[in-house]
Protein backbone atom coordinates (compact mmCIF):
# COMPACT_ATOMS: atom_id res chain seq x y z
CA UNK A 1 0.00 0.00 0.00
CA UNK A 2 1.61 2.97 -0.83
CA UNK A 3 0.18 6.80 -2.37
CA UNK A 4 1.74 9.41 -4.38
CA UNK A 5 1.88 12.66 -2.68
CA UNK A 6 2.81 15.98 -5.28
CA UNK A 7 4.87 18.02 -3.76
CA UNK A 8 5.04 21.98 -4.06
CA UNK A 9 7.67 24.57 -3.82
CA UNK A 10 6.60 28.13 -3.39
CA UNK A 11 3.13 26.91 -4.93
CA UNK A 12 4.86 25.63 -8.18
CA UNK A 13 4.37 21.36 -8.71
CA UNK A 14 8.07 20.30 -8.37
CA UNK A 15 7.93 16.71 -8.01
CA UNK A 16 5.69 13.55 -6.54
CA UNK A 17 7.03 11.28 -4.09
CA UNK A 18 5.34 7.59 -3.29
CA UNK A 19 4.86 7.29 0.75
CA UNK A 20 4.52 4.20 1.99
CA UNK A 21 1.50 4.10 4.28
CA UNK A 22 3.61 1.49 6.94
CA UNK A 23 7.01 3.64 7.20
CA UNK A 24 4.39 7.01 7.57
CA UNK A 25 6.37 7.04 10.92
CA UNK A 26 9.20 7.20 9.80
CA UNK A 27 8.68 11.25 8.96
CA UNK A 28 8.83 13.69 11.20
CA UNK A 29 5.51 15.24 12.21
CA UNK A 30 6.53 18.77 10.45
CA UNK A 31 7.13 16.51 7.42
CA UNK A 32 3.48 14.79 7.37
CA UNK A 33 2.28 18.32 8.23
CA UNK A 34 3.89 19.19 4.78
CA UNK A 35 2.71 16.00 2.73
CA UNK A 36 -0.71 16.92 4.30
CA UNK A 37 -0.89 19.69 3.02
CA UNK A 38 0.78 19.28 -0.06
CA UNK A 39 -2.25 16.86 -0.93
CA UNK A 40 -4.61 19.60 0.12
CA UNK A 41 -3.37 21.83 -2.35
CA UNK A 42 -2.82 18.98 -5.02
CA UNK A 43 -7.12 18.38 -4.15
CA UNK A 44 -7.95 22.10 -4.62
CA UNK A 45 -6.36 22.74 -7.35
CA UNK A 46 -8.09 21.62 -10.79
CA UNK A 47 -8.95 17.96 -10.15
CA UNK A 48 -9.60 16.20 -14.04
CA UNK A 49 -8.99 12.91 -12.79
CA UNK A 50 -12.55 12.20 -12.60
CA UNK A 51 -14.56 13.41 -15.14
CA UNK A 52 -18.30 12.48 -16.31
CA UNK A 53 -17.89 11.57 -19.89
CA UNK A 54 -20.81 12.70 -22.44
CA UNK A 55 -22.22 9.26 -22.76
CA UNK A 56 -25.37 8.07 -24.79
CA UNK A 57 -26.38 4.39 -24.87
CA UNK A 58 -23.89 3.88 -27.24
CA UNK A 59 -20.74 5.10 -26.00
CA UNK A 60 -22.11 4.10 -22.15
CA UNK A 61 -20.91 0.65 -23.43
CA UNK A 62 -17.47 1.98 -23.49
CA UNK A 63 -17.57 3.37 -20.20
CA UNK A 64 -18.51 0.45 -18.14
CA UNK A 65 -16.84 1.37 -14.19
CA UNK A 66 -16.55 4.99 -15.44
CA UNK A 67 -18.10 8.35 -14.15
CA UNK A 68 -20.94 9.02 -16.87
CA UNK A 69 -23.32 11.97 -18.18
CA UNK A 70 -26.43 11.60 -20.17
CA UNK A 71 -29.79 12.74 -20.84
CA UNK A 72 -32.56 10.47 -20.83
CA UNK A 73 -36.54 10.92 -21.66
CA UNK A 74 -38.22 9.57 -18.61
CA UNK A 75 -40.27 6.32 -19.59
CA UNK A 76 -41.02 5.23 -16.25
CA UNK A 77 -40.45 6.09 -12.70
CA UNK A 78 -40.29 3.81 -9.67
CA UNK A 79 -39.19 4.58 -6.48
CA UNK A 80 -35.61 3.11 -6.82
CA UNK A 81 -34.99 3.64 -10.24
CA UNK A 82 -35.81 5.30 -13.33
CA UNK A 83 -36.34 3.72 -16.93
CA UNK A 84 -35.94 6.08 -19.46
CA UNK A 85 -34.94 6.51 -23.34
CA UNK A 86 -31.43 7.64 -24.16
CA UNK A 87 -30.57 10.03 -26.98
CA UNK A 88 -29.73 7.78 -29.05
CA UNK A 89 -33.40 6.19 -28.86
CA UNK A 90 -32.34 2.77 -26.80
CA UNK A 91 -33.66 2.13 -23.35
CA UNK A 92 -31.63 3.04 -20.44
CA UNK A 93 -31.99 2.01 -16.88
CA UNK A 94 -30.60 4.52 -14.21
CA UNK A 95 -30.75 3.57 -10.45
CA UNK A 96 -31.27 5.73 -7.29
CA UNK A 97 -33.23 8.07 -5.67
CA UNK A 98 -35.03 10.46 -8.18
CA UNK A 99 -36.12 13.62 -7.32
CA UNK A 100 -39.70 14.66 -7.38
CA UNK A 101 -41.19 15.99 -8.99
CA UNK A 102 -39.51 14.43 -12.30
CA UNK A 103 -39.49 16.32 -15.85
CA UNK A 104 -39.84 14.54 -18.86
CA UNK A 105 -36.17 15.15 -19.32
CA UNK A 106 -33.65 14.10 -16.82
CA UNK A 107 -29.74 14.25 -16.72
CA UNK A 108 -27.98 12.11 -14.70
CA UNK A 109 -24.24 12.06 -13.58
CA UNK A 110 -23.33 8.52 -12.00
CA UNK A 111 -21.34 5.94 -12.37
CA UNK A 112 -21.68 3.24 -15.76
CA UNK A 113 -22.71 0.02 -13.75
CA UNK A 114 -23.74 -2.26 -16.82
CA UNK A 115 -23.45 -1.48 -20.80
CA UNK A 116 -27.61 -0.80 -20.25
CA UNK A 117 -27.66 1.05 -16.23
CA UNK A 118 -26.28 3.92 -14.72
CA UNK A 119 -26.17 4.27 -10.68
CA UNK A 120 -27.32 7.61 -10.68
CA UNK A 121 -24.86 10.67 -7.68
CA UNK A 122 -26.53 13.50 -9.63
CA UNK A 123 -29.97 14.38 -10.87
CA UNK A 124 -30.61 17.52 -12.40
CA UNK A 125 -34.31 18.10 -14.05
CA UNK A 126 -33.64 19.36 -17.81
CA UNK A 127 -37.75 20.20 -17.93
CA UNK A 128 -40.21 19.37 -20.58
CA UNK A 129 -38.58 20.21 -23.77
CA UNK A 130 -35.04 19.40 -25.15
CA UNK A 131 -33.14 19.48 -27.80
CA UNK A 132 -32.23 15.94 -27.99
CA UNK A 133 -30.75 15.22 -31.75
CA UNK A 134 -27.94 18.56 -30.70
CA UNK A 135 -27.62 16.85 -27.37
CA UNK A 136 -26.62 13.30 -29.24
CA UNK A 137 -24.41 15.21 -31.75
CA UNK A 138 -22.28 17.09 -28.98
CA UNK A 139 -22.38 13.43 -26.98
CA UNK A 140 -20.80 11.65 -30.95
CA UNK A 141 -18.47 14.76 -31.00
CA UNK A 142 -17.22 14.33 -27.37
CA UNK A 143 -16.32 10.72 -28.24
CA UNK A 144 -14.94 11.07 -31.67
CA UNK A 145 -12.34 13.76 -32.84
CA UNK A 146 -12.75 16.06 -29.87
CA UNK A 147 -12.00 13.55 -27.17
CA UNK A 148 -8.98 15.28 -25.70
CA UNK A 149 -11.09 18.30 -25.02
CA UNK A 150 -13.40 16.06 -22.45
CA UNK A 151 -11.22 13.14 -21.02
CA UNK B 1 10.56 23.33 2.34
CA UNK B 2 7.99 24.83 4.29
CA UNK B 3 7.59 28.02 2.19
CA UNK B 4 4.14 26.73 1.01
CA UNK B 5 2.48 27.07 4.38
CA UNK B 6 1.85 31.05 3.64
CA UNK B 7 -0.14 30.73 0.17
CA UNK B 8 -3.01 29.80 1.65
CA UNK B 9 -3.19 32.44 3.66
CA UNK B 10 -5.98 34.73 2.91
CA UNK B 11 -4.62 38.09 2.69
CA UNK B 12 -1.90 37.36 0.57
CA UNK B 13 -4.13 35.28 -1.96
CA UNK B 14 -5.87 38.12 -2.01
CA UNK B 15 -4.14 40.81 -2.32
CA UNK B 16 -2.24 40.03 -5.11
CA UNK B 17 -4.67 41.74 -7.60
CA UNK B 18 -8.11 40.48 -9.08
CA UNK B 19 -9.65 43.46 -8.80
CA UNK B 20 -10.98 44.00 -12.32
CA UNK B 21 -10.07 47.12 -13.31
CA UNK B 22 -6.08 46.73 -12.13
CA UNK B 23 -5.92 43.63 -14.05
CA UNK B 24 -7.11 45.39 -17.71
CA UNK B 25 -4.55 47.84 -17.42
CA UNK B 26 -2.04 45.86 -16.35
CA UNK B 27 -2.98 43.47 -19.17
CA UNK B 28 -2.88 46.37 -21.74
CA UNK B 29 0.64 47.03 -20.67
CA UNK B 30 2.00 43.83 -20.60
CA UNK B 31 1.73 43.30 -24.35
CA UNK B 32 3.32 45.42 -26.40
CA UNK B 33 1.02 44.08 -29.35
CA UNK B 34 -1.03 46.31 -31.55
CA UNK B 35 -4.30 47.40 -30.49
CA UNK B 36 -6.10 44.61 -32.62
CA UNK B 37 -4.20 41.84 -31.46
CA UNK B 38 -4.76 43.23 -28.48
CA UNK B 39 -8.19 43.38 -28.68
CA UNK B 40 -8.21 39.39 -29.95
CA UNK B 41 -6.50 38.08 -27.07
CA UNK B 42 -9.42 39.66 -24.68
CA UNK B 43 -12.20 38.00 -26.36
CA UNK B 44 -14.27 35.52 -24.55
CA UNK B 45 -13.43 31.94 -25.32
CA UNK B 46 -15.63 29.08 -23.94
CA UNK B 47 -13.32 26.25 -22.89
CA UNK B 48 -13.67 23.04 -21.03
CA UNK B 49 -11.56 22.99 -17.47
CA UNK B 50 -9.78 19.76 -18.92
CA UNK B 51 -8.64 22.17 -21.60
CA UNK B 52 -7.51 24.77 -18.70
CA UNK B 53 -5.76 22.91 -16.73
CA UNK B 54 -3.78 21.61 -19.92
CA UNK B 55 -3.14 25.32 -21.18
CA UNK B 56 0.63 26.52 -21.37
CA UNK B 57 1.67 29.44 -19.09
CA UNK B 58 3.83 31.64 -20.96
CA UNK B 59 6.41 33.93 -18.77
CA UNK B 60 4.74 35.34 -16.07
CA UNK B 61 2.60 34.25 -13.23
CA UNK B 62 -0.66 36.29 -13.69
CA UNK B 63 -1.61 36.21 -17.46
CA UNK B 64 -0.64 35.04 -20.82
CA UNK B 65 -2.53 31.63 -20.83
CA UNK B 66 -1.76 29.81 -24.31
CA UNK B 67 -4.78 27.58 -25.68
CA UNK B 68 -4.67 26.22 -29.33
CA UNK B 69 -2.04 28.92 -29.87
CA UNK B 70 -4.12 31.55 -28.71
CA UNK B 71 -3.85 34.13 -25.68
CA UNK B 72 -6.52 32.95 -23.15
CA UNK B 73 -7.95 36.01 -20.76
CA UNK B 74 -11.29 35.98 -20.45
CA UNK B 75 -13.26 32.34 -20.63
CA UNK B 76 -16.83 30.89 -20.37
CA UNK B 77 -17.53 27.83 -18.56
CA UNK B 78 -20.98 26.00 -18.27
CA UNK B 79 -21.10 23.51 -15.15
CA UNK B 80 -22.63 22.48 -11.75
CA UNK B 81 -21.61 25.05 -9.13
CA UNK B 82 -20.32 23.85 -5.53
CA UNK B 83 -18.17 24.23 -2.24
CA UNK B 84 -20.26 28.03 -2.63
CA UNK B 85 -18.31 30.35 0.32
CA UNK B 86 -19.13 33.68 1.10
CA UNK B 87 -16.84 35.85 2.52
CA UNK B 88 -16.42 39.50 3.60
CA UNK B 89 -15.35 40.74 -0.02
CA UNK B 90 -15.79 37.84 -2.01
CA UNK B 91 -17.75 34.46 -2.84
CA UNK B 92 -15.86 31.19 -3.97
CA UNK B 93 -16.85 28.29 -5.44
CA UNK B 94 -15.94 25.60 -7.69
CA UNK B 95 -17.33 24.98 -11.08
CA UNK B 96 -17.67 20.99 -12.21
CA UNK B 97 -17.91 21.17 -16.15
CA UNK B 98 -17.48 17.35 -15.85
CA UNK B 99 -14.45 17.48 -17.83
CA UNK B 100 -12.82 18.55 -14.86
CA UNK B 101 -12.51 21.05 -11.29
CA UNK B 102 -11.76 24.61 -11.30
CA UNK B 103 -11.79 27.18 -8.53
CA UNK B 104 -13.30 30.45 -8.37
CA UNK B 105 -13.67 33.88 -6.72
CA UNK B 106 -16.16 36.76 -7.08
CA UNK B 107 -15.20 40.20 -5.30
CA UNK B 108 -18.71 41.24 -4.01
CA UNK B 109 -18.32 45.24 -4.31
CA UNK B 110 -21.99 46.05 -5.02
CA UNK B 111 -25.18 45.51 -4.46
CA UNK B 112 -25.56 44.10 -7.72
CA UNK B 113 -22.82 41.61 -7.20
CA UNK B 114 -24.49 40.27 -4.05
CA UNK B 115 -27.82 39.60 -5.66
CA UNK B 116 -26.37 37.71 -8.77
CA UNK B 117 -24.48 35.66 -5.75
CA UNK B 118 -26.97 34.92 -4.13
CA UNK B 119 -29.53 33.86 -7.32
CA UNK B 120 -27.14 30.57 -7.00
CA UNK B 121 -26.86 27.72 -4.87
CA UNK B 122 -24.78 24.51 -4.75
CA UNK B 123 -25.88 21.80 -7.60
CA UNK B 124 -26.83 24.38 -9.68
CA UNK B 125 -25.75 24.50 -13.37
CA UNK B 126 -24.41 28.04 -14.02
CA UNK B 127 -22.69 29.80 -16.94
CA UNK B 128 -19.76 31.53 -15.56
CA UNK B 129 -17.69 34.72 -17.17
CA UNK B 130 -14.56 35.50 -15.52
CA UNK B 131 -10.77 35.83 -16.19
CA UNK B 132 -8.36 33.36 -16.19
CA UNK B 133 -5.66 34.13 -13.72
CA UNK B 134 -2.36 31.92 -12.31
CA UNK B 135 -1.49 32.16 -8.74
CA UNK B 136 1.03 30.34 -7.23
CA UNK B 137 1.16 27.90 -10.79
CA UNK B 138 -2.54 27.68 -9.68
CA UNK B 139 -5.27 28.26 -12.03
CA UNK B 140 -8.29 30.32 -10.56
CA UNK B 141 -11.38 31.89 -12.39
CA UNK B 142 -11.90 35.45 -11.26
CA UNK B 143 -15.74 35.71 -12.11
CA UNK B 144 -17.38 38.59 -13.35
CA UNK B 145 -20.76 37.06 -14.29
CA UNK B 146 -22.80 34.09 -12.92
CA UNK B 147 -25.81 32.99 -14.05
CA UNK B 148 -28.13 29.81 -13.32
CA UNK B 149 -28.87 28.26 -16.17
CA UNK B 150 -32.52 27.92 -17.39
CA UNK B 151 -32.41 26.61 -20.56
CA UNK B 152 -30.39 23.43 -20.45
CA UNK B 153 -29.76 23.29 -24.09
CA UNK B 154 -27.50 26.02 -23.61
CA UNK B 155 -25.21 22.97 -21.99
CA UNK B 156 -24.45 21.30 -25.33
CA UNK B 157 -25.04 24.44 -27.15
CA UNK B 158 -21.88 25.53 -24.66
CA UNK B 159 -19.78 21.90 -25.74
CA UNK B 160 -20.78 22.75 -29.28
CA UNK B 161 -19.16 25.84 -29.07
CA UNK B 162 -16.28 24.59 -27.38
CA UNK B 163 -15.65 22.19 -29.99
CA UNK B 164 -16.26 24.79 -32.67
CA UNK B 165 -14.27 27.34 -31.45
CA UNK B 166 -10.98 24.74 -30.98
CA UNK B 167 -11.18 23.34 -34.57
CA UNK B 168 -10.97 27.37 -35.63
CA UNK B 169 -8.34 28.57 -33.80
CA UNK B 170 -6.12 24.48 -34.35
CA UNK B 171 -7.16 25.14 -38.05
CA UNK B 172 -6.15 29.04 -38.33
CA UNK B 173 -2.61 28.54 -36.44
CA UNK B 174 -2.47 25.11 -38.96
CA UNK B 175 -2.91 27.71 -41.71
CA UNK B 176 -0.25 29.95 -40.79
CA UNK B 177 1.91 27.54 -40.71
CA UNK B 178 1.55 26.23 -43.84
CA UNK B 179 1.52 29.96 -45.04
CA UNK B 180 5.16 30.17 -43.43
CA UNK B 181 6.43 27.00 -45.00
CA UNK B 182 5.28 27.72 -48.32
CA UNK B 183 6.71 31.92 -47.69
CA UNK B 184 10.16 29.70 -47.70
CA UNK B 185 9.89 27.99 -50.95
CA UNK B 186 8.17 30.43 -52.93
CA UNK B 187 10.02 29.28 -56.17
CA UNK B 188 9.41 25.96 -56.45
CA UNK B 189 5.44 25.75 -57.37
CA UNK B 190 6.23 28.94 -60.01
CA UNK B 191 9.23 26.33 -61.60
CA UNK B 192 6.25 23.49 -61.73
CA UNK B 193 4.21 22.77 -64.79
CA UNK B 194 0.44 22.58 -64.57
CA UNK B 195 -0.21 20.44 -62.50
CA UNK B 196 1.99 21.50 -59.36
CA UNK B 197 0.33 24.97 -59.87
CA UNK B 198 -2.96 23.55 -59.38
CA UNK B 199 -1.79 21.10 -56.31
CA UNK B 200 -0.14 23.86 -54.83
CA UNK B 201 -2.45 26.91 -55.37
CA UNK B 202 -3.92 27.07 -52.09
CA UNK B 203 -0.33 27.79 -50.88
CA UNK B 204 1.40 30.21 -54.06
CA UNK B 205 0.74 33.40 -52.83
CA UNK B 206 0.09 33.32 -48.80
CA UNK B 207 -0.72 36.43 -48.99
CA UNK B 208 -2.94 36.77 -51.29
CA UNK B 209 -4.84 32.93 -50.79
CA UNK B 210 -6.12 31.60 -54.35
CA UNK B 211 -9.68 30.80 -52.38
CA UNK B 212 -10.77 34.17 -53.47
CA UNK B 213 -10.57 34.00 -57.13
CA UNK B 214 -13.99 32.89 -58.15
CA UNK B 215 -15.92 33.08 -61.42
CA UNK B 216 -14.58 34.58 -64.48
CA UNK B 217 -11.48 35.76 -62.85
CA UNK B 218 -10.66 32.26 -62.15
CA UNK B 219 -11.69 30.98 -65.63
CA UNK B 220 -9.00 33.49 -67.66
CA UNK B 221 -6.38 32.43 -64.52
CA UNK B 222 -6.85 28.83 -66.08
CA UNK B 223 -6.57 29.77 -69.35
CA UNK B 224 -3.42 31.81 -69.08
CA UNK B 225 -1.89 29.07 -66.88
CA UNK B 226 -2.36 26.52 -69.54
CA UNK B 227 0.91 24.80 -70.76
CA UNK B 228 0.50 26.18 -74.21
CA UNK B 229 -0.67 30.00 -73.42
CA UNK B 230 2.68 30.27 -71.09
CA UNK B 231 4.68 29.09 -74.33
CA UNK B 232 3.65 32.14 -76.22
CA UNK B 233 6.09 34.70 -76.04
CA UNK B 234 3.17 38.15 -77.08
CA UNK B 235 0.62 35.87 -74.26
CA UNK B 236 -2.93 36.09 -75.02
CA UNK B 237 -5.25 38.59 -76.76
CA UNK B 238 -8.21 39.96 -75.25
CA UNK B 239 -10.70 38.51 -77.63
CA UNK B 240 -9.34 35.11 -77.71
CA UNK B 241 -9.97 34.76 -74.37
CA UNK B 242 -13.77 35.58 -74.65
CA UNK B 243 -14.24 33.55 -77.58
CA UNK B 244 -12.39 30.73 -76.06
CA UNK B 245 -14.08 31.34 -72.48
CA UNK B 246 -17.54 32.28 -73.93
CA UNK B 247 -17.56 35.30 -71.68
CA UNK B 248 -18.40 39.03 -72.89
CA UNK B 249 -15.51 40.76 -73.66
CA UNK B 250 -16.90 43.81 -70.68
CA UNK B 251 -16.59 40.40 -68.07
CA UNK B 252 -13.17 39.36 -69.53
CA UNK B 253 -11.47 43.14 -68.82
CA UNK B 254 -13.22 42.98 -65.55
CA UNK B 255 -11.27 40.52 -64.58
CA UNK B 256 -8.19 41.33 -66.32
CA UNK B 257 -8.16 44.12 -64.57
CA UNK B 258 -8.64 42.32 -60.86
CA UNK B 259 -5.93 39.61 -61.71
CA UNK B 260 -3.49 42.66 -62.73
CA UNK B 261 -4.01 44.49 -59.74
CA UNK B 262 -3.49 41.16 -57.85
CA UNK B 263 0.20 41.08 -59.64
CA UNK B 264 -1.29 37.58 -60.70
CA UNK B 265 -0.91 38.88 -64.88
CA UNK B 266 0.61 41.40 -66.87
CA UNK B 267 0.13 43.02 -70.50
CA UNK B 268 2.57 42.31 -73.20
CA UNK B 269 3.02 44.20 -76.29
CA UNK B 270 0.35 46.01 -75.78
CA UNK B 271 -2.66 46.46 -73.43
CA UNK B 272 -4.43 43.79 -75.47
CA UNK B 273 -2.36 40.59 -74.63
CA UNK B 274 -1.77 39.54 -70.81
CA UNK B 275 0.24 36.74 -69.97
CA UNK B 276 0.25 34.77 -66.57
CA UNK B 277 3.21 35.66 -64.22
CA UNK B 278 3.48 32.28 -63.18
CA UNK B 279 5.96 32.07 -66.51
CA UNK B 280 8.16 33.68 -64.24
Amino acid sequence: MYMIVYLYDGGKFCRHIRVEFFSFLDYSLPQILFIVEALIIHWQDMDTSNPAVFVNAEFLKEHVGRRVRTVVQVVQSDGDKVIGKSTDEKQLVVKGYPPNPLSTFVEVIGIADTTQSIQAETWTNFGDTLDVISYDKVCRLANGDHKHLFI
Amino acid sequence: MYGGNNQFDGNAAFAGGGFMPSQATQTASDHSFSPAKNRDSQTLIPLTVKQISEAFQSSDDKTNFLIDGVDVNNVKLVGILFNKAERVTDVSFVVDDGTGRLDCFRWVNEAVDTKEMEAVTNGMYVRVHGHLKGFHGKKQLMAYSVRPVDDYNEIASHFADVIYVHSYNSRLRKQQDSSFMSAQVPNSAFNTPLKGYQASASNQFPGYSMDGIRGVDKMVLDYLQQPSSLAREKGVHRNELAQQLKVPSEKILEAIESLESEGLVYSTIDEFHYKSTANG
